[in-house]
């Protein structure tokens, strides 16, 4: 039976609490956002940290066990690879290039995306047709292919690298941060301020982008997972960041070589990517939940 | 369906595909060396002869004439040939057309089988512990990196079980219709989780707007069973907003089946982008790009569409 009638009852009563504690108590009462918050705490700081517990150096070859991966053992937790360089070494140092490049490529995507978005939905008109075409073609180019194209043809850094991640997801954000506006500026504070003598700079950043803030937090919360993702993406087919400098993606790249002899270099890396973006997907979904509250 | 509406559509698309055309032209012409970067490498290739190569392919030109004979090329179905094997880039698209069509396809028609009835089952029991084992595997299966659900099924599959083969269409000597059909297992499985994870959202969150309606109580009021009330009152609503999407991503498998077909070793045109990436094959790569562009822009036509068919205050309002 489809029941019609408790979900209007469920709503919690009203405490009168500064709102940020509100969201901070609804997001707690959503345990997988939570447990997802933990996660990606404890990966950041084992990726902080890790490099210097380890005995050994990302690039470290032990000369004895060139030429085939080895099997995990006390002195390798995770084996080595065919290069005799320490594989728990190299995931801890992976994982801080990777939640690197999902962390600044969401930031870049996120800042370009309410640049768009904004002055989109605030000045309308010809500024918002111009900038709306734009996101709809980088919204009709399929990303996973033109990040491979600019990757062979600009051969990037791994600091231009995070640039055109961030530079081919923020389409998202921008439309969303346009509804935003849109819905925003005709409300009465904004006229108030208006009338008040604000400009357009001004009403834009101190009067709509903190009332737009909620959603544009979610949104870039999910660009970390997609810049993550892209990224391993890129580097799984060899044209990301390049080895000798690990990362998730890479380092599954060479390990995909030896599946059926050494699949213990496989399985880390990709179990990282998942867990990372699960992670990331959880604490948004619970943001949005706190942030929007839906009936 | 009205013919006007779709002609206004249509219409509608091209100042995109211009858009597109335009952003395509300016990245390959950003690029340190330009078109011709793959013989600027070449050190058999003289300063002299690289001048040649620039005129004949009119590279001397300025740069707003140049896009005009681009463009003028790319709509008369010139698309170049490839610096690869020399074939013109449209047959050899065409050739790898195939392959991709048919996993495209069969992963489509598989999401879509599984997707509808998780989306309507975990929204009819929202709240109960059949949703929530839904959303959570929902969750997880757009978390999966492709590439490693790839590796790990062919690990389990061909390298520990050896019941399916790990790459290729077919065996070598083999054609059957089993035999191509047990090469499809592993690639279709791959590419068809993540596009169930992200349908069975859709589809549950537009039935779960749908089912709180009131044309819904009053088909429950008036005797309706919970089947026929949401097979024949709520679905159609519900898939309204699931459409888009799904002709979406139907597109981005067949452009971005790039990283199954690579771990696969399916010859479709996937696998082409990765090997024109290593033979930097810039007229291929090009070609590629804008054949994909332009299926975004038909399947969102095709979507809208379908939308109008749904929705008919779409095509009238």
């Amino acid at each position: 039976m489809v029941d019609l009638t408790t979900e209007t009852l469920e709503t919690p009563p009203q405490q009168s609490r500064r709102p940020l504690r509100q969201m901070a108590t609804r997001f707690a009462r959503h345990r997988l956002a939570l447990m997802g918050l933990v996660v990606l705490t404890l990966m950041t700081l084992i990726v902080i940290v890790g490099p210097w517990l380890s005995p050994y150096a990302y690039d470290q070859q032990d000369f004895a066990l060139i030429g085939m991966p080895g099997a995990p053992s006390a002195a390798h937790w995770l084996g080595t690879d065919e290069l005799g360089r320490d594989a728990m070494t190299r995931l801890i140092y992976g994982g801080r290039v990777s939640l690197g490049v999902g962390l600044l490529g969401a930031v870049i995507s996120t800042l370009v995306g309410t640049l768009i978005g904004s002055l989109a939905g605030f000045y309308r008109g010809v500024w918002d047709m111009l900038l709306m075409r734009f996101t709809d073609v980088m919204l009709s180019i399929p990303t996973l292919p033109l990040v491979l194209l600019l990757s062979t043809l600009f051969r990037p850094s791994p600091v231009l690298l995070v640039v055109i991640v961030g530079g081919l997801i923020w389409m998202g954000t921008a439309r969303l941060v346009r509804s935003q506006f849109l819905a925003l500026r005709e409300r009465e504070y904004v006229e108030a301020a208006r009338a008040l003598g604000a400009g357009g700079p001004r009403l834009i950043v101190r009067h709509i982008l903190p009332n737009a803030l909620g959603p544009i937090t979610v949104a870039a919360t999910l660009a970390v997972g997609s810049s993550i993702m892209l990224e391993s993406a890129l580097s799984f087919l060899g044209f990301g960041i390049l080895p000798p400098v690990p990362t998730w993606g890479n380092i599954l790249n060479s390990a995909s070589g030896w599946l059926a002899i050494a699949p213990w270099l496989a399985i880390p890396p990709g179990l990282c990517i998942f867990f990372t973006v699960l992670a990331v997907n959880f604490v948004g979904e619970g943001l949005r939940d706190a942030m929007e509250p839906r009936g | 369906m009205s013919f006007s509406f779709l002609i206004r559509r249509i219409l509608g698309a091209i100042p995109l595909l211009f858009g597109i055309s335009l952003v395509l032209f300016t990245i390959i012409h950003l690029a340190p060396g330009g078109p011709l970067d793959v013989y600027a490498d070449n050190p058999s290739v003289s300063p002299e002869a690289l001048e040649q190569i620039r005129e004949a392919f009119g590279l001397d030109r300025p740069v707003p004439v140049q896009y005009v004979l681009w463009l003028r090329s790319m709509l008369v179905g010139d698309w170049g040939l490839s610096i690869r094997t020399g074939r013109p880039v449209l047959d050899e698209i065409l050739t790898r057309l195939g392959p991709t069509m048919q996993l495209g396809g069969i992963s489509m028609l598989l999401s879509f089988l599984v997707a509808v009835p998780l989306g309507i089952i975990s929204a009819a029991r929202r709240g109960s512990r059949t949703d929530s084992t839904v959303t959570l595997a929902a969750f997880a299966g757009i978390s999966l990196p492709v590439f490693w659900s790839a590796l790990l099924l062919q690990l389990v599959f061909s390298v520990w079980l050896g019941w399916l083969p790990s790459a290729g269409m077919k065996s070598i000597g083999d054609g059957s219709v089993s035999d191509r059909l047990l090469h499809l297992i592993l690639p279709v499985t791959v590419l068809s989780l993540a596009t169930i994870a992200s349908w069975s959202r859709y589809i549950r969150s537009g039935m779960v707007d749908v089912l709180s309606q009131d044309y819904i109580r009053t088909a429950y009021a008036k005797g309706r069973r919970e089947g026929s009330v949401i097979l024949r009152h709520a679905l159609r609503n519900a898939m309204i907003p699931a459409v888009t999407v799904i002709a979406i991503d139907f597109v981005t498998i067949i452009s971005g089946a790039v990283i199954t077909e690579t771990v696969f070793a399916w010859p479709g045109i996937g696998r082409l982008f990765v090997e024109s990436m290593n033979g930097r094959d810039y007229p291929m790569l090009m070609g590629l790009m804008m054949m994909g562009s332009v299926g975004v822009v038909a399947a969102n036509i095709i979507a809208d569409i379908v939308y109008a068919t749904l929705d008919p205050r779409i095509r009238h309002g």
